[in-house]
């Protein structure tokens, strides 16, 4: 039989070549979405990392009322209005598109009056949504895909519930809507191409639409890759290897894969550059740094520097919390104030080593209100003589008259 | 003005000076995107050296001094090149309108990165607080300050010293500093610039790389654009401060050198590049000399094991791979001797048992294996570069016998595969593993390096950049 492959083809076969290429590529992405997509349908169930997304309620942060920790969940407690609002701190961020239906299991729903979801996204990151929650047996539901407010990257979650006793919750999950093969193809696409900005942790890694990601690009890619290569084989026949008129095949397929997968990047890219050049784009070095998130940071690091002698002058930046927001509060104020020489530390002064504090040198607390930073009769503890300077924003400056202490 | 026009110094004069010394080292018929990234990574390699030696001999960091040894060295060498070297012959352009196609797309990226440089005030966190914390004091006092650990600042009364807690090298921290004290002051955003420029030339280095063994313009083209189209190296360009993007530099240049020296192309001339990038990978980051050995290792074994018999190679190959493998899942069966004497010898219930020894518990490596397996094939952060070069590997091994080039990708990929491992499973390192701060930029490294190095193992062992032309 005559081996009919494109060995035998005229010239043209290079341009033929590349379309099979960019063919055999197309149709292998839209093999993969649309089979990730009908074995989901198939199976009737998500994939076990986008199943639900149970809220940890290990920091919450009660806006009203009291947040008990108890074995198996935590408890509500009312406030005289009969009020409890908590907002899960420790959520992760994610598309509302991903998950259309929350669940709040309590112990005791007879207790509670009314409760509602509260939520807020980042594209209005000063609105506060919410959505009533109804009784369901020993859980509370809501339906949040039909709100028109559920929509963009949800950063924040929470509940209000108002209840005359202590409730307990035993756990708090988002779900995503019922899997048809509209959707899930809808989905897939967005969690490709979905914008996730740049944030404190991309320097180790893109997230794209998090955890609960269905087909993640880089193995969408890699299977697109190896379904395209091996239909070239098919139908290309190398024998024994690829011929010349071939294996532009490969390049081609190996390139369309390549673009697709990298446009998601390279929008993300061109966004945030025009987001830097309308939020930087004309303004001087102090003004740029006071579109920041942590301007308050760097405008009381100005206003230290603007006090204080130039550097360096040896400053002390105290506040309690060994981790977490306040550590990155004192680092980064460490930076700020550079190049003055400073020691960022957590707790007070006395774990210092006594001779090393001098008259001069300058303390900045961050926690005015923590009884271990209490100013009185002229000292901070352990007993250091001081002079106050400035207290701004809960901040105050002090400079250390004396080394002596008790 | 002035400022700015010392800020161009500051980003060219190294630039010029490493892509001159390149141009009088290299042989002739080397690309001009090979010297112009590579030149890039040995002009600041240079510069850095040269700023902190005039910095520790004469107490100050200098700026104008270094950029007139700098444009000295440059001009030397450009004397050197068209006094004592034959001109290279002249060939009529030929516009390639795919290699335009190819370069318009990457600069469509590179524009705005380098935009969003300019403009971003400095962000990620540890650019700021372990390398960039150190550059605002030395460019402020124009000295190397000393620094040393909290714990020492808080016991001693030493008014001068200043404190941070990271031990990274100062490497990384005086490019910041040379540009601030270029710039005359400290920016938070101009002193981010080299970093584009490294990316950039990170993508020159690897695609002048694939053309030096053979590869026609358009897949090396497609080869360099490849790193500019990664991700995670394009946030390393735009979140600068990072070291990453440097080590991955230095070490593509200096296996791209053993490469060309294992095509028969000259020993002295490409042993030199290598040893101008070596001070690079090991003082950029901690664990760059290990990558530097197991390249170095790599690249003698792959010389000299052509000299033993394929069937004895191929098994301890074999047995490498399958031993790796077995260690990666976990010691899912036992492989032990059982003694009443000395109970088990060898692995037993998940742990390495040998006689006079604690055990060793190598179940824990199960679980590093899936981690780095999903960071590099799953993640958002490689998309098709991890595929492409675990195929281009496996190719690559199937040439194992025939190919000197060959050999060398596989005996890295063994040594650093079986090293990562071992490294994220038994070291301080394993509690980074799961949130990614240590695992994805030391992965974007290795997947750069062995990008490069698994597209240049693919042409035979001979002068390929002359039979190209």
């Amino acid at each position: 039989m005559t081996d009919v492959s494109l060995r035998q083809l005229p010239r043209y076969s290079r341009t033929f070549s590349i379309i099979l290429g960019v063919a055999s590529a197309l149709l292998a992405a839209v093999a993969v979405m649309v089979g990730t997509a009908t074995w989901i349908v198939w199976r009737g169930e998500y994939p076990d990392h986008a199943q639900q997304l149970s809220v940890s309620l290990g920091d919450i942060n009660a806006r009203a009322g009291e947040i008990q920790d108890v074995d198996g969940g935590i408890r509500l407690v009312p406030d005289r209005q009969g009020m409890v609002v908590a907002l899960f701190d420790s959520a992760p961020w994610f598309p509302a598109f991903q998950f259309h239906n929350v669940s709040v299991a309590i112990a005791d729903p007879a207790q509670v009056r009314a409760s509602n979801f509260l939520w807020a996204s980042r594209e209005a990151p000063q609105e506060t949504h919410s959505l009533p929650l109804a009784r369901d047996g020993n859980m509370l539901r809501a339906n949040l895909g039909t709100n028109p407010d559920w929509r963009g990257r949800i950063n924040g979650i929470g509940i209000a519930v108002v209840t005359g006793k202590p409730v307990n919750v035993r756990a708090v999950t988002l779900h995503p809507p019922e899997p048809t093969l509209k959707y899930l193809i809808k989905r897939i696409w967005w969690e490709w191409y979905y914008r996730e900005g740049y944030h404190g942790s991309t320097i180790n890694g893109l997230r794209g639409a998090g955890q609960a990601t269905l087909l993640p690009i880089g193995v969408a890619g890699g299977l697109a890759l190896t379904i395209g290569l091996v239909m070239l084989c098919l139908v290309c026949r190398p024998r024994p290897s690829w011929s010349s008129a071939q294996r532009p095949a490969i390049l081609a397929a190996v390139i369309t894969l390549w673009v697709l997968t990298a446009m998601p990047w390279a929008r993300e890219v061109w966004a945030e550059a025009l987001w830097a050049v309308k939020t930087y784009g004309g303004k001087n070095e102090t003004q740029r740094k006071l579109q920041e998130p942590d301007s308050r940071l760097y405008a009381l690091a100005q206003k230290v520097k603007d006090t204080i002698p130039p550097p360096p002058q040896r400053i002390y930046v105290l506040s309690m919390g060994e981790t977490g927001a306040k550590d990155f509060e004192r680092t980064k104020l460490h930076y700020y104030l550079a190049p003055h020489n400073v020691l960022s530390a957590y707790r007070q002064l006395r774990p210092i080593t006594k001779g090393i504090i001098s008259a001069g040198d300058y303390v900045l607390i961050l926690d005015r209100h923590h009884p271990s930073f209490k100013f009185s009769d002229g000292k901070i503890k352990p007993g250091y003589p001081v002079k106050m300077l400035f207290e701004w924003q809960g901040a105050r400056l002090f400079r250390i008259e004396s080394s002596a202490d008790d | 003005m002035i400022d700015y026009f010392r800020l161009c110094l500051a980003l060219l004069s190294p630039w010029l000076c490493g892509y001159w010394i390149c141009k009088v080292v290299l042989p002739r018929k080397v690309s001009l995107g090979f010297r112009l990234g590579a030149g890039y990574f040995i002009g600041f390699g240079l510069t850095i050296l040269l700023f902190w030696s005039l910095g520790v001999i004469t107490g100050v960091l200098h700026f104008l001094p270094v950029v007139a040894i700098l444009i000295a060295v440059a001009t030397a060498a450009a004397y050197l090149d068209r006094r004592y070297r034959e001109p290279k012959p002249f060939t009529q352009w030929q516009i390639n309108w795919s290699v335009v196609a190819v370069v318009t797309t990457c600069a469509l990226l590179v524009v705005p990165v380098i935009v969003d440089v300019w403009l971003r005030p400095l962000f990620p966190w540890d650019a700021w607080y372990s390398y960039s914390l150190r550059a605002k004091v030395y460019s402020h006092f124009q000295e190397l300050v000393a620094f040393i650990p909290q714990r020492e600042w808080r016991n001693t009364n030493n008014p001068e010293a200043f404190n941070t807690n990271i031990r990274h090298g100062e490497f990384i921290a005086l490019i910041q500093t040379w540009v601030a004290v270029g710039f005359g002051r400290w920016s938070e955003s101009l002193v981010n610039l080299p970093w584009p420029g490294a990316w950039l030339a990170l993508g020159l280095l690897s695609g002048g790389a694939a053309r030096e063994q053979g590869y026609t313009m358009l897949p090396a083209t497609l080869a360099g654009s490849a790193i500019i189209f990664l991700p995670l190296a394009g946030v390393h360009a735009v979140l600068a401060g990072y070291a990453e993007l440097w080590v991955a530099g230095y070490a593509v240049l200096f296996s791209g050198a053993l490469m060309a020296i294992l095509n028969y192309q000259s020993l002295y001339r490409w042993g030199f590049i290598a040893f101008l990038a070596t001070p690079g990978i090991i003082v950029s980051k901690q664990y760059g000399i290990i990558l530097f050995l197991i390249l170095l290792g790599a690249f003698f074994l792959s010389l000299f094991c052509s000299r033993v018999k394929y069937l004895l190679l191929a098994f301890v190959l074999f047995f490498s791979v399958a031993l790796g493998w077995y260690l990666a899942l976990g010691a899912p069966f036992d492989l032990a001797l059982k003694t009443e004497l000395t109970g088990p010898i060898g692995f037993h219930n998940g742990a390495l048992h040998i006689p006079g020894i604690p055990k060793i518990d190598i179940s824990g490596g199960s679980g590093s294996s899936a981690i780095l397996v999903s960071a590099l094939f799953g993640s958002r952060n490689f998309l098709l570069m991890s595929w492409l070069t675990l195929g281009l590997t496996v190719l690559a091994a199937v040439k194992f016998s025939a190919s000197a080039k060959a050999r060398f990708v596989t005996y890295w990929v063994l040594f650093i595969g079986f090293a990562s491992w071992l490294a994220f499973s038994f070291t301080s390192a394993s509690s980074y593993l799961d949130v990614a701060t240590v695992h994805s930029r030391f992965l974007l490294v290795l997947l750069l390096i062995g990008f490069a190095l698994s597209v240049c193992g693919q042409t035979a062992d001979s002068d390929c950049s002359v039979q190209s032309r």
